[in-house]
């Protein structure tokens, strides 16, 4: 599923192997003598790099760090920031069509979208999880 | 007569010096040194003051802001977290360093967690629990937020993590506590003594828990946002007479010390080395900070 996600943005990075805890995997790689603690079935380990439910949800760092591998980019102004960032989809001026990631005036990821036509689709944005907690409440 | 209420708290406090005034704390933010961005600015920008607290390296007031600090791009990013002036305390007195091995035994929803991988600059390990599922949601969002990469965490009761065969450097004890009436305005009608001291109960077996996960010579904090004694003082001193635990002295120079002498029982003079935060006071919410070495 991750290797289908990135194709759609042209990536073509080397993932190192992944620890899948529940619905999240993580890059275990990185932690300081983990040995044993994964016979106690922990929730969060190391690095997270994305949770897959019915789409790619990158973690916050892997997605600044796969928006920073593609050239398939959009950049939103404050306003339209805004409205993304909500879950919102965003009308674009101009015509197009395809998978990007969007970013903001300092280059930093916001999410991802597809483009159609004029509309930016939002598909996935970095206030998704504030979203999601407030509905569980 | 009734163990609770407004009346009942007011006379149970003042017996100790504490006056129980509404105070409306200022919102407080940590800016997260994990994250290499220059937030100070960008905030400013957007119109936010802000002003540094002087007992803390990487907090700062909020003295206006236009919306919610904790919707907008910087914040989803991670590079600031929400977390009251006082709750920033615990982990700058446990000061842990990058090798170490550290367990944050309560620790959603991750405010301390996320200060703790920074002071360790996502270095060690830090093992972190969580007994609450519903807030465990919370507790890994931050982590993913803030961009931690040294932690592990498990859902269950941390007076079991023992059983994952580490000693640790350090030990951060935050409570889970009966609360304080600046931080809950629904305060008075929830709680009441049998509450407290069902609380302290439960803060005893953990404290207990993690005198046994220390190493010798390891550092415990415990922290609590109750004003209790109960759930403070008295706790300390169980520790003092039962544990292999000795108290230290907080490093900081803001807040009370701790009691020696409250409801007819005196402690020990090393629990003047405690310190407590009352709210009429501080214009914060209540705190309360123990630091051990054990023995």
């Amino acid at each position: 599923m991750l290797r289908d996600f990135l194709k759609k943005f042209d990536i073509d990075v080397d993932i190192p192997r992944l620890k899948q805890l529940g619905n999240s995997f993580f890059d275990v790689s990185v932690l300081y003598s983990p040995k044993g603690l994964f016979r106690f079935f922990p929730v969060f380990a190391g690095k997270k790099i994305y949770s897959k439910t019915n789409r790619i949800i990158p973690s916050i760092d892997f997605l600044q760090f796969l928006a920073s591998k593609s050239k398939k980019k959009i950049k939103l102004n404050k306003d339209d920031e805004w409205l993304f960032i909500c879950g919102r989809d965003v009308s674009l001026k101009h015509s197009s069509s395809g998978f990007v990631f969007v970013v903001n005036s300092f280059g930093e990821c916001l999410g991802y979208g597809e483009i159609r036509g004029n509309k930016l689709k939002n598909l996935f944005d970095i206030g998704w999880h504030l979203r999601k907690k407030g509905k569980k409440r | 007569m009734a163990l609770s209420g407004r009346k009942f708290f007011e006379a149970r406090y003042g017996s100790f010096g504490v006056e129980l005034v509404d105070v409306k704390p200022k919102q407080c933010i940590r800016l997260n040194s994990l994250k290499d961005v220059d937030v100070l600015s960008r905030l400013r920008t957007l119109g936010v003051r802000l002003e540094s607290v002087s007992f803390l390296d990487n907090g700062f007031y909020v003295l206006e802001s236009g919306f919610s600090l904790g919707a907008i791009t910087e914040f989803l990013l991670g590079y600031y977290c929400i977390q009251s002036a006082p709750a920033q305390l615990p982990v700058k007195v446990l000061s842990p360093s990058p090798g170490d091995v550290v367990l944050d035994m309560c620790a959603a929803p991750g405010g301390k967690s996320t200060q703790l991988a920074e002071l360790m600059e996502n270095k060690g390990l830090l093992v972190c629990f969580e007994l609450k599922p519903h807030r465990l949601s919370s507790l890994v969002y931050n982590l993913d937020r803030c961009g931690v990469v040294n932690s592990v965490v498990f859902r269950g009761d941390s007076v079991y993590a023992g059983k994952l065969g580490l000693k640790f450097d350090k030990i951060l004890l935050d409570a889970p506590c009966s609360g304080n009436y600046v931080s809950d305005s629904h305060w008075f009608e929830k709680r009441d003594l049998d509450g407290i001291k069902k609380s302290s109960r439960i803060q005893k077996r953990l404290i207990r828990a993690a005198s046994q996960f220390l190493k010798k010579d390891g550092v415990l904090v415990y922290s609590t946002c109750s004003l209790d004694p109960l759930e403070n003082e008295f706790n300390v001193q169980w520790a003092l007479d039962n544990l292999p635990l000795k108290l230290e002295d907080t490093g900081l120079d803001v807040g009370d010390p701790g009691l020696t002498e409250v409801f007819n029982e005196k402690f020990s003079s090393e629990i003047k080395k405690c310190r407590r935060f009352i709210p009429h006071k501080t214009g914060t919410e209540a705190f309360f900070i123990a630091r051990f070495r054990r023995c």
